[in-house]
């Protein structure tokens, strides 16, 4: 029992970390994380999605087709704590934490033997890793918000340890593949990585699985059972299988095309420059930025809302002791720490066909063997630097690195990018239910989001009303995003050009600070970021002002 | 005798030699004063990653081609297994030579590469060595090799005074 005081300590930090203040910070609520929580409310109320459309197994969202596990995980959170940020998010805090136990597991099972003796207590490997990961900056980060990958994760990283259960208890092996179908369901990254993951499991335990064949095809049968749903659907509807994949691709992204035209510019040389070496040049580029300095420990994901202030992903401290993880995993490998690395190196692999790269989030699943080769690094390195100094001067130095992305997570974060965050929708919604009654329409910008979904959020609109008054622009845009013209008395230009939009009396305008003139318009309010400057401007049309 | 030619075969197709034959560089240390410690974390983040290494190498026109790194994509498998098969001397010539370009470096770029760059072409020439008891493998990496060599090639030829 003594030994399992240490992870119970570790879940409880876990929880902590990613529960403390989770409706503040990180500051606002992101779309995409409101998107989930209304389809969620609408859901639970009428047991239809934002477009009428039953228990679907993709949300139409904003055009960009969601998987539909994180909208359904949050229904009961929503149920009991009403439709807030908190609700939203708690979905994603709960599969974090668990994750940070799956990990415990998991690092256990692969590296039995490694422990570490401190003081009276000997730790496990498990111990060490889960410990990292309660406090790591990536899963921090992610099990804060409603971005999918947290609860993918969890879900990914739980059928990997239960396939590795199931080579001494087949019973798993069931259980492994529900995990993973779970996954399919929660993430469109996963309907490759889970495959993948799955073909090199077959090749690495190969032995193994033929003498269980029978509860192979048995697992694959519940497999295939537990994703007839998702199949049916992308039937009706294609793009249940993709999403918005293809304006994301590679081969989506005018990057490469224009290079191959430059260079066949200059010798039109089909040998030296055709599309298969100039993809497959750019994709293994993309796939190698997931493994540089840069995303790990200097500037991390840049793509808002995905980045830390000043920092990276990871600890400085970390890349030495994953590198000698990595190297003791190969030079002792054994089967599963080879799936292990497998999984390392799998990862990003969904991530280099986009053209937004290094990409935290697709490339998240990576996290998981990160921990596990840093904390084999730590421990190999303290079993042989034994002395109290080395040991000391090791959890200071992390204890300095957790305190540096403490600060920048909820001191510089909500002053320096609260707009990448969405900060002051709710403020926003606020003021628009106060004053709404002397206008007979509000015009929003939807610059930085689709507007509608915070009126939607934060007005608990109800999914009826709205889906009988909303106007669609069904044309998608270049980006694959689809239009909401409007809805009751709110309407939403496609572009807010201050010029281009009808200008009429008893009419609210709602846009960014610069995209409604003062001297065409009276400001009636402005909502503020945290550091004092302005997020939106609310003004009447005013000609003669 | 044998490990020598692989090594100066491998080096005969490889971007950052070919560059300091032909493109002549000035190999003069900047003097310019360094500002720790954000300076040091943008040479390590330069001279690690696989946009210098195996993509772009350095941008200056004297320094590369602007179309290849300091080495061939071909190479990174060989260089992977150079350094699992390779000794403790020369890994300690490629962390401590990248260790003294990161420190030292005002401005990164292949000058101070050189100080490691060396050795990883050692171990790219180990690890063709040991790819050679998997032929299946050895014949697609030569194939692979052979063609980004010639494309190498035909960009310092062709495309390089075409920009010059």
């Amino acid at each position: 029992m003594k030994k399992y005081i240490p992870i119970a300590l570790i879940i409880s930090l876990a929880f902590f970390l990613r529960i403390y203040q989770i409706a503040s910070s990180p500051p606002g609520l992101y779309s995409d994380e409101t998107s989930y929580g209304y389809n969620a409310y609408s859901l639970l109320k009428t047991g239809k999605d934002e477009y009428g459309k039953s228990w679907p197994m993709t949300f139409k969202s904003f055009g960009d087709f969601k998987p539909p596990m994180t909208a359904w995980l949050t229904i009961p959170s929503i149920a009991v704590f009403g439709l807030n940020e908190f609700s939203v998010r708690l979905p994603s805090v709960l599969a974090g934490t668990i994750t940070v136990l799956i990990v415990y597991f998991l690092a256990n099972e692969i590296l039995p033997n490694k422990k570490l003796s401190i003081i009276n207590y000997q730790l496990s490997i498990g111990d060490i890793a889960a410990l990292l990961l309660a406090i790591s900056p990536w899963h921090l980060h992610f099990s804060r918000t409603s971005m999918l990958v947290a609860i993918e994760a969890m879900f990914v990283s739980l059928g990997l340890l239960l396939f590795l259960k199931s080579l001494k208890k087949s019973i798993w092996l069931y259980f492994s593949a529900l995990s993973f179908a779970a996954a399919i369901y929660t993430y469109y990254g996963s309907r490759v990585t889970v495959i993948l993951l799955t073909f090199l499991q077959i090749i690495i335990f190969h032995k193994k699985l033929w003498q269980m064949r029978k509860h192979v095809i048995g697992a694959m049968i519940v497999g295939i059972i537990a994703l007839l749903p998702l199949a049916i659907s992308f039937i009706q509807t294609p793009e249940t299988l993709t999403g918005r994949a293809r304006t994301i691709s590679v081969f989506y992204d005018p990057g490469v095309r224009a290079k191959l035209w430059y260079s066949r510019s200059i010798d039109n040389s089909r040998f030296f420059h055709n599309k298969p070496y100039y993809y497959f040049r750019d994709i293994a580029r993309r796939y190698l930025q997931h493994f540089s300095f840069n995303f790990f420990v200097r500037t991390g994901d840049t793509t808002p809302p995905f980045d830390i202030p000043n920092m990276g992903i990871v600890y400085i401290a970390d890349i030495i002791f994953v590198f000698y993880g990595v190297f003791l995993a190969v030079c002792n490998r054994t089967n599963k720490s080879i799936a292990l690395l497998g999984y390392l190196f799998i990862s990003p692999v969904v991530a280099s066909f986009t053209f937004i790269t290094p990409a935290a989030n697709r490339a998240f699943n990576m996290v998981i063997p990160w921990t596990i080769f840093t904390s084999l690094g730590i421990v190999t390195v303290l079993s042989h630097w034994k002395k109290f100094p080395f040991r000391l001067l090791l959890t200071v130095c992390y204890l300095l690195l957790f305190s540096y992305y403490l600060y920048q997570y909820y001191v510089r974060m909500p002053l320096d990018m609260p707009h990448k965050w969405h900060y002051g929708r709710r403020e926003l919604v606020e003021k628009i239910s106060q004053l709404e009654g002397k206008y007979n329409q509000i015009v929003f910008s939807n610059r930085e989001g689709p507007a509608y979904i915070w009126l939607l959020f934060y007005q608990q609109y109800n999914p009826d009303k709205y889906r009988d008054t909303m106007k669609v622009d069904e044309q998608f845009d270049e980006l694959g995003w689809l239009h909401i013209k409007s809805f009751d008395k709110y309407v939403f230009p496609r572009h807010f050009e201050w010029n281009a939009i009808d200008k009429t009396s008893h009419t609210l305008y709602v846009g960014y600070e610069n995209q409604i003139p003062q001297s065409e318009s009276v400001v009636i309010d402005k909502i503020l970021y945290p550091n004092g400057e302005t997020a939106f401007t609310l003004a009447e049309y005013a000609p003669t002002h | 005798m044998k490990n020598l030619i692989i090594f100066l075969l491998l080096l005969s197709i490889t971007p950052w030699f070919l560059t300091l034959i032909i493109g002549k560089p000035a190999l003069r240390a900047d003097n310019s004063q360094p500002s720790w410690p954000q300076k040091i974390s943008t040479n390590i983040s330069f001279y690690t990653s696989a946009e210098f290494i195996f993509f772009n190498g350095d941008g200056r026109p004297d320094y590369g081609t602007g179309d290849h790194g300091v080495f061939l994509l071909s190479f990174l498998p060989l260089i992977f297994i150079g350094i699992y098969h390779g000794h403790k001397k020369l890994l300690s010539w490629l962390v401590g030579g990248l260790i003294i370009a990161s420190l030292f470096s005002s401005a990164p770029g292949l000058p101070y590469a050189l100080l490691y760059l060396p050795a990883l072409s050692i171990f790219a020439a180990i690890g063709f060595k040991q790819l050679a008891a998997h032929k299946v493998f050895l014949r697609l990496n030569i194939i692979w090799m052979l063609y980004e060599s010639l494309r190498l090639y035909h960009v310092i030829l062709v495309h390089k005074p075409f920009s010059l």
